[in-house]
């Protein structure tokens, strides 16, 4: 964890707070590439926020909760604990096209994106959907007839999956509704797996169905409604979990999985980690989870 | 071997009289599925064209003998794995790429006579992807 300072604050859209965060000391922050996130220590909080360009660090924070509602508060000279960058979501270097989605908040990664594409002269495409526009001005500059603007309704119609040169890679971010409906059409139109790429913690979760947490030490059964989060059920029932992003990135939550069939929804355990641990915060269960508490 | 029902569109390649049955069967199912599909009997398929041609969803598809196989797979660095498909029908000869003089030779050999340099050169089991070749190196004798 590094103390930024904020040196700049502007509001790209309505409900949208962007801060420019820089080192107190001088010089640039440590490196990172597109699509790179950062946690940020809000109160009580920790969130993670895509970097919308990378030095200095800028992220846009949309206000939807007491993290960042906390952010917005801040002013110039504000100082803030922000973690090393993490790179889930990085351009594939291979590519020969990049094609870009973002849905509504979610345009933050693929702003950066965008900005190395046309810097470095490759060839990139974006479909931005979007209501209030954050960005929208920067990447019509930017992107110019490379950008299609389109209503959540007619995605289909700016987005051409059947026409995209071989070699073309394809980025989603955005609400998850959204990204289910361009990485659905994708599958549908022959893209294999390994030429789709998400990034999914800028939308909140959704909100799943009911389950059973079954709490092997104590024996007790558990019952987690829809709408409400594992962890959320635990501490009610006076479990104190600690617990620091509830977005499923920082880790902090982690429990040991005996049994069950979970449905693993966080960004932080390796996949051969997803049979001993769940992350409560974000993850649930088909219908029963078996937990070593 | 079943075919990759994934894709949109696909190339089918059978090289040698071996591949045809695979090739043909793979040819029918798709047909079945109504997707359109492009199909080259012989070893000197118009890969570029097609590659240049197609967009993502493309599948290729590929049979023949390995040595065959991976001089296709080298001209397709475009497509990844996951979009191709390799029945291989004959493994005995290997096509080695000499680590001096970097000349390919077509081989049954273990050990052989580069056709380039006449360096004595010992296969290796490392392949590259890139050139579609073995590795030779002297074989020490």
């Amino acid at each position: 964890m590094t103390e930024l300072v904020v040196s700049r604050t502007a509001d790209p859209a309505p409900g949208i707070r962007e801060l420019t965060l820089a080192d107190p000391r001088g010089g640039p922050p440590p490196a990172a590439p597109p699509g790179a996130h950062v946690v940020l220590t809000c109160g009580d909080r920790r969130n993670a926020y895509s970097l919308v360009d990378t030095d200095p660090y800028v992220v846009a924070v949309r206000r939807q909760g007491a993290g960042s509602s906390w952010l917005h508060r801040l002013a110039p000279g504000d100082r803030v604990e922000v973690s090393g960058p993490r790179s889930t979501f990085a351009p594939v270097r291979t590519a020969r096209r990049h094609l870009l989605v973002a849905g509504g908040i979610g345009v933050t990664p693929l702003l950066s994106h965008a900005r190395e594409a046309v810097r470095w002269g490759q060839d990139v495409r974006m479909v931005y959907v979007h209501r209030r526009g954050a960005y929208a001005a920067e990447l019509r500059a930017l992107l110019g007839d490379r950008l299609r603007e389109a209503g959540r309704a007619d995605l289909e119609r700016a987005l051409d999956l059947t026409d995209q040169p071989l070699g073309t890679h394809l980025y989603v971010c955005g609400p998850p509704g959204l990204q289910d409906r361009v990485v659905d059409a994708a599958a549908r139109a022959g893209w294999p797996g390994a030429r789709i790429h998400r990034e999914r913690f800028t939308a909140a979760p959704e909100p799943g169905v009911a389950f059973t947490a079954r709490l092997r030490r104590t024996g007790r059964d558990l019952a987690v409604p829809e709408g409400t989060t594992l962890l959320g059920a635990l501490e009610a029932a006076g479990l104190a979990v600690p617990s620091q992003c509830r977005q499923g990135v920082c880790g902090e939550c982690r429990l040991p999985l005996l049994g069950g069939r979970p449905l693993h929804r966080d960004h932080y355990l390796a996949p051969e980690e997803r049979a001993a641990a769940i992350m409560p915060c974000v993850s649930r269960a088909e219908t029963l989870v078996e937990l070593d508490l | 071997m079943a075919v990759d029902e994934s894709g949109r569109t696909f190339g089918i390649v059978a090289v040698d009289a071996a591949a045809r049955p695979v090739a043909e069967a793979w040819g029918t199912r798709l047909r079945e599925l109504g997707r359109p599909v492009q199909t080259w009997f012989g070893p000197a398929p118009p890969l570029d064209a097609w590659l240049t041609a197609a967009r993502v969803g493309y599948r290729l598809l590929l049979a023949g003998p390995e040595a065959d196989l991976l001089a296709l797979r080298a001209r397709a660095g475009v497509l990844l794995d996951a979009e191709i498909t390799l029945y291989v029908t004959d493994s005995r000869e290997r096509v080695v790429r000499c680590a001096r003089c970097r000349t390919a030779t077509r081989t049954a050999a273990a050990v052989l006579d580069c056709a380039g340099c006449g360096l004595r050169m010992a296969v290796h089991d490392h392949v590259s992807t890139v050139h579609g070749a073995h590795l030779g190196s002297w074989s020490g004798a």
